[in-house]
């Protein structure tokens, strides 16, 4: 006989929490004694709707933005009171704050930290989105640089910001700059490569993160990856961090080679870069995904996906011949097919499963190439919006690192419960034929999704058993704290098809379907 | 580390104030690292192991000694050399660590300390004396580290130290921070504070660090306190408020 389910819903009116905090809260409710589902959300739509998926009755609850929505899902009341006390508890006093270590202090505030540290040159800025905008201005005010890692920065605050370092000579890398490099020092998202003649300018990023992998596996490093944020090369932003940036990485002697990398820019963005790179005379790559710019202007080489940027970059970097590193690539393609058939074609649709929005796009832009449309939460074309992206459609690719599914709510590359969650939704779909994910490590990533999406996968493969293919690719190299090699073979151990490149993975997922 | 019964306890080094002639001492509290005495006079002094908790009237010793509560120990320092001086000179904090030390009152967010925080916002201040947990009452030791600012900055006393001892009722805490405070009106502090002040007014962030760190080790939370409580009186000093200021 089995057991009715109770749930319990609470609003803390106007109190602000970090993801982290919220995350955490919900794995110690989870390990509640009777409790089926714990979740802990600001109450902004996205969260609503993600509560919604995860079963949760939200019928009469008000909640802004600015509440936290404290919901479980138990066996009885009693269960969910005392979840609910023990959710006010750990807020009240979070265990893990208190575990820092005596003796191990460091300024707390900006002006603090720059007692300490007066030549400080950058900032780092991960706080709410709402908060950011002014901390950063803060920052310039003091002669600093600003990595913007903070999401949901409005497109106003961002030209305001831009227009403020652009006249004090300083960089605003993002917002929603996930990944900065400098002299070969990570900050943010990003992989263990080795330093070297290459510089790169990208939205920041799995698409920085992508190429920087791509030019480690080839045997070339990275001096700097500087990030602008996805929204800079807009029209209404005009790239004003990303020209900063490629002037700087052109007149930087340390750099030999340039590599600009992202979704497309507006057309007279893509222009004005294209133009500032031709005056240098400096090897460089364009990598705009779907770019505009289509024919190469040696030295300056244009390229459609992120590693066949890495390939002609790396080719640049060590003198070799570019039109040999693009048909390599165009063998391991045509392989590819040939693996497809020895998989076994499926039937139905592809699903992508993204925590990176560049891979994300690239994959979308690789099944246009084979003649697959898609639909997505983060289209290239916007008639291909998903209405909602909880409710994937035909061929889908999803960001899950998206704004939407952020606010309050850790990034998908950090914590991967909501994006293995939705795998086993997907998989129960019988007309899904193949997943296709991307795994991305680096510092700052959590330090097992290969373990995470291969428990899933196990799981999702006993509802659907052998009628869906799963491709992924792993963004990361050995020396990543969490180990290229043995995050591969944890996958692989699982029946993920790992290919080695996002690009690859979604050429696969195409071929898999007969394309 | 505790060693057997011993008639004579002949420590290693000194602080300068400490009375070189051999006489006896009862143990009032025996800690891992401390033993607390008295002289005759009622005067407290302290054996301690870790030459950091060097203070007034102490003396370091190889390791704490098999001593109960109410023994009385002689101690013989006539070959033990002075090698701590508790004297606090009159001096001025680099200006540069002043955002740094505004950020030490934040300490008192600490969920052991908010008592803090509401008493000296409703200004009645006095009332922190004895309040609170530990050996040394947190209440204390903020106001210790508030006073030290004080009595730091000048040669004769300022408004703000004159309130407090006319306010101040003996006894009214432990015994222990009553003698810090008697100390500190006689211009004298333990190492980990005098260190710190050192380090202020120098430029070296490293050495402010490991300063600040080795305060915070102090106690569960006497460290904290103290700097919460130097950093709210450093403060008034640099906004000139003192005439404002009272217990």
């Amino acid at each position: 006989m089995g057991v009715t389910l109770v749930q319990r819903l609470e609003i803390i009116k106007s109190s602000y929490y970090d993801s982290v905090t919220l995350m955490l809260v919900a794995k110690e409710l989870n390990k509640l004694d009777g409790i089926i589902s714990s979740s802990l959300n600001m109450g902004t739509e996205a969260n609503y709707n993600i509560m919604l998926s995860g079963g949760f009755d939200l019928s009469g609850i008000d909640a802004t933005p600015n509440d936290l929505i404290i919901g479980v899902i138990g066996e009885d009341e009693g269960v969910l009171e005392s979840a609910i006390k023990t959710a006010h508890a750990i807020i009240a006093n979070p265990p893990w704050k208190k575990a820092a270590p005596a003796g191990d202090y460091f300024p707390k505030s900006l002006d603090g930290a720059l007692a300490i540290q007066k030549d400080s040159n950058i900032a780092v800025i991960s706080v709410a989105g709402r908060y950011a905008g002014d901390l950063a201005q803060s920052c310039l005010d003091k002669g600093l640089n600003v990595m913007l890692f903070s999401d949901n920065v409005t497109l106003e605050k961002e030209i305001e910001l831009k227009k403020s370092a652009s006249e004090k000579g300083l960089l605003v890398m993002g917002p929603d700059c996930g990944t900065v490099i400098i002299r070969g020092v990570a900050l943010g998202f990003a992989n263990a490569c080795p330093v070297g003649p290459v510089g790169i300018v990208a939205a920041a990023g799995t698409g920085l993160q992508e190429v920087h992998i791509q030019l480690a596996r080839r045997g070339v490093g990275t001096m700097h990856g500087i990030g602008t944020g996805g929204r800079d090369v807009k029209s209404e932003v005009g790239g004003v961090t990303a020209l900063a940036a490629v002037k700087a990485l052109l007149e930087d002697d340390d750099i030999k080679t340039l590599l600009v990398v992202g979704k497309p820019p507006a057309r007279e963005v893509e222009d004005k870069i294209l133009e500032l790179i031709k005056k240098f005379h400096k090897p460089a790559v364009l990598g705009f995904i779907g770019g505009q710019s289509k024919e190469d202007q040696p030295p300056v080489y244009i390229c459609s996906e992120l590693e066949e940027t890495a390939a002609v970059g790396a080719a640049l970097a060590k003198g070799e011949d570019v039109d040999t590193a693009r048909s390599d690539l165009r063998a391991k393609e045509a392989a590819l097919k040939v693996s497809a058939k020895k998989i076994g074609i499926r039937k139905g649709w592809i699903r992508g499963l993204y925590s990176g929005g560049t891979l994300c796009y690239e994959a979308q832009l690789v099944l246009a190439k084979n003649g697959i449309e898609t639909w997505s939460n983060a289209p290239f074309a916007k008639e291909k919006k998903l209405k909602n992206s909880l409710e994937p459609t035909e061929h889908s690719i999803i960001d899950y690192g998206e704004d939407e599914f952020t606010q309050g709510r850790l990034h998908p590359m950090m914590d991967l419960t909501f994006r293995c969650d939705r795998l086993l939704v997907e998989a129960k779909d019988p007309e899904v034929g193949v997943i296709l994910l991307d795994v991305v490590l680096g510092y700052g990533c959590n330090p097992d999704p290969a373990g995470l999406i291969a428990d899933a996968v196990k799981k999702a493969s006993a509802v659907s058993g052998k009628r869906i293919a799963f491709v992924a690719s792993v963004c990361g190299v050995d020396g990543d704290p969490q180990d290229g090699a043995k995050q591969k073979k944890i996958l692989e151990d699982a029946g993920i098809i790992v290919c080695d490149s996002n690009a690859q993975a979604a050429n696969l997922a195409a071929f898999l379907i007969g394309r | 580390m505790t060693q057997g019964p011993v008639d004579v306890i002949r420590p290693i080094s000194v602080s300068a104030d400490w009375e070189r002639i051999p006489q006896d001492y009862r143990v009032m509290s025996v800690y891992r690292r401390t033993v607390n005495l008295v002289d005759k006079n009622g005067l407290s002094h302290t054996l301690i192991s870790d030459d950091e908790d060097f203070s007034a009237r102490t003396a370091l010793i190889k390791c704490v000694p098999k001593v109960n509560i109410e023994d009385i120990i002689n101690v013989s320092s006539d070959t033990a050399a002075a090698v701590y001086d508790p004297f606090l000179p009159v001096g001025q904090i680099n200006d540069r660590w002043m955002p740094l030390i505004r950020e030490w009152k934040d300490f008192l967010q600490d969920c052991d300390l908010k008592f803090i925080a509401e008493k000296w916002k409703s200004c009645d201040r006095i009332s922190l004396v004895g309040l609170g947990p530990g050996s040394t009452p947190a209440g204390d030791d903020f106001l210790h580290g508030y006073l030290t600012a004080h009595v730091r900055c000048f040669l004769e006393e300022d408004n703000v130290v004159i309130n407090f001892r006319k306010h101040y009722k003996a006894g009214s805490t432990v015994k222990l921070s009553e003698n810090f405070y008697q100390d500190l009106f006689a211009r004298k502090i333990w190492r980990r504070g005098k260190v710190l002040l050192e380090t202020l007014e120098g430029d070296d962030p490293v050495k402010v660090l490991d300063a600040v760190n080795s305060l915070i080790l102090w106690g569960h939370s006497s460290g904290l306190a103290w700097l919460a409580g130097f950093a709210s009186g450093e403060e008034e000093i640099k906004a000139m408020d003192l005439d404002r200021t009272s217990f």
